[in-house]
């Protein structure tokens, strides 16, 4: 029950504009709302400044007293840092529930009308165990986070995919002796896991290929040598291996998994996604790690959020991920595995 | 005295460097072994299978006696002691192609393809003949990998005085190749 673009141009048309437009007001009243908030945070801060002053004068006899505590200053500073942080939460929670009402009322639909059973929950994520068991990252992951979980049954396979942000943290201890924080980015991007339909026992992996392309037979050489995953598995399809390097347990299996038909549908996958993706065969299961730099489903909120080219980037993104189930076949289960 | 210390190490490394091309070409055509044992264990996975299929199906399948009767006598003599790898190959292929011929004749029969137990049956087969074809694969890609060895230089000078002979690959026998016949299926 695949969907076209034209489809979604007339179900934009029919279902979303309508859903925008109401959206695009309360966006215009929150960004209204937030401007009067800052004015008022600004007469605020200088009323409490001009008071304060005037209070220290009256104790001080002078505006400010190098030689005694000034303790209405103090007090005012105090009152400005509250009233800030007050202020700026207030507007950043109207944010974000502008964000929160935009992903319900426009984003539900989009997967509704891609695949109706299937469930959108902005705030769930792809659990870190989830991540953890693709093997797919082996910095050990020091802060995650993800939003947009959509999840479901099409047909006989199970999945469920999220936006996710995993990133490692190192410290380092400069001459001072004082500790540094640096957080790296180990993923950030969609993250999709789904029931594989066929039984394997060992653990395999499909990274893109930097080396092959850019060094060759030496590229292979140095390929042989990581050994963390397994064996190297060199498979017969030229293209695919130009583009993936494919680790694993058994040199059978993974073949077993890796049939021919498998391959040139995963090099389909690549070139329509346009991104370096990485796949994984754990445990029964496949798992695929899209990068994304940006998120993906934030609303525009400087500018409208009737647009039909930023609406429609959604409608792909999604449109990508859950036709993978098809694109690769993984209904077809005429093996062991229902 | 330093130019004969370096004559050793000159030698060491010489011999380092032959043992290391050595056991490389031990250990590809280990691997080639190795990869042919797994197809023999798939075979031998299909082998085992067979008898429930054509029982299974004789039932449904009154006009296709001829093939069931082939593939049954096929299964025989694969197994006998005395045949060469050749023809066991050979037979192996007639096998792959029986059954083929099996799975589009039951296409006619509705009541054969809603039998819990044939499909069963045919998802174990189906996986088995998926197993070979990767075994297949996985030998072709150790002959491959050990030819490498064994022609190209410098290990072939080292493959040459130590015996070690190109293998050759697994290919699709003729029988094989031919699509299947319909017709020849029922004159049988």
């Amino acid at each position: 029950m695949k969907k076209t673009l034209k489809e979604f141009q007339e179900f934009y048309k029919n279902d979303l504009i309508p859903i925008l437009n109401t959206l695009d007001l309360e966006r215009k009243s929150v960004k209204k709302q937030n401007f009067f908030s800052m004015i008022l945070l600004i007469l605020i801060v200088i009323s409490t400044i001009i008071i304060a002053v005037l209070i220290n004068k009256a104790i001080y006899n002078v505006y400010f007293d190098e030689n005694s505590a000034n303790i209405p200053l103090i007090i005012m500073i105090v009152l400005i840092i509250i009233e800030i942080v007050m202020m700026l939460s207030r507007m950043h929670k109207k944010k974000v529930n502008f964000i929160i009402d935009y992903k319900s009322k426009v984003i539900t639909p989009i997967v509704h009308f891609l695949e109706p059973s299937l469930k959108y929950s902005y705030s769930d994520s792809i659990s870190l165990n989830s991540f953890l068991n693709s093997k797919l990252f082996l910095l050990s992951v020091d802060r995650f986070k993800g939003e947009d979980y959509i999840s479901g049954k099409i047909d006989k396979t199970d999945f469920a995919f999220s936006e996710v942000k995993a990133e490692h943290k190192t410290e380092s201890t400069n001459e001072d002796g004082r500790t540094k924080e640096s957080w790296t980015v180990i993923f950030k991007g969609l993250f999709f896991k789904a029931d594989f339909n066929k039984n394997f026992k060992g653990e395999y992996f499909v990274l893109p290929d930097f080396a092959e392309k850019k060094f060759g037979q030496l590229g292979n050489f140095f390929q042989k040598l990581s050994k963390q995953r397994g064996e190297l598995i060199k498979l017969e399809d030229i293209e695919f291996e130009k583009e993936f390097v494919v680790y694993g347990s058994d040199q059978i299996e993974a073949r077993y998994i890796l049939s021919s038909s498998i391959m040139s549908r995963i090099l389909e996958f690549k070139k329509k996604s346009g991104k370096k993706i990485s796949i994984s065969f754990v445990d029964s299961n496949i798992y695929i790690a899209i990068p994304y730099d940006e998120d993906i489903f934030k609303p525009r909120y400087y500018r409208t959020v009737v647009n039909e080219k930023a609406t429609t980037e959604y409608y792909n993104v999604l449109d990508l991920v859950i036709n993978i189930i098809e694109d690769l076949n993984l209904n077809t289960r005429i093996w062991s595995k229902e | 005295m330093s130019t004969t210390w370096i004559i050793i190490i000159i030698l060491v490394l010489f011999l380092l460097l032959l043992i290391v091309m050595y056991n490389g070409l031990v250990g590809k055509r280990n691997q080639v072994q190795n990869a042919f044992a797994g197809i023999d264990a798939y075979l031998k996975k299909r082998y085992d299978l067979i008898p429930n299929l054509v029982a299974a199906v004789q039932q449904y399948m009154q006009h296709e006696k001829g093939v069931l009767n082939e593939i049954t006598l096929l299964r025989t003599n694969v197994m006998k002691e005395n045949i060469s790898n050749d023809e066991k190959i050979e037979l192996n292929n007639k096998i792959s192609h029986a059954l083929k011929s099996i799975n589009l004749a039951v296409e006619n029969y509705p009541d054969l393809k809603a039998n819990t137990n044939f499909l069963q049956l045919q998802s174990s087969l189906n996986e088995t003949e998926e197993q070979l074809s990767a075994a297949r694969r996985s030998f072709n890609a150790s002959v491959k990998s050990y030819n490498n060895s064994v022609q190209m230089f410098p290990t072939n000078i080292l493959a040459a005085i130590m015996g070690f002979k190109a293998k050759t690959f697994f290919e699709t026998s003729e029988t094989e190749r031919t699509n299947v016949n319909i017709k020849n299926l029922f004159n049988q």
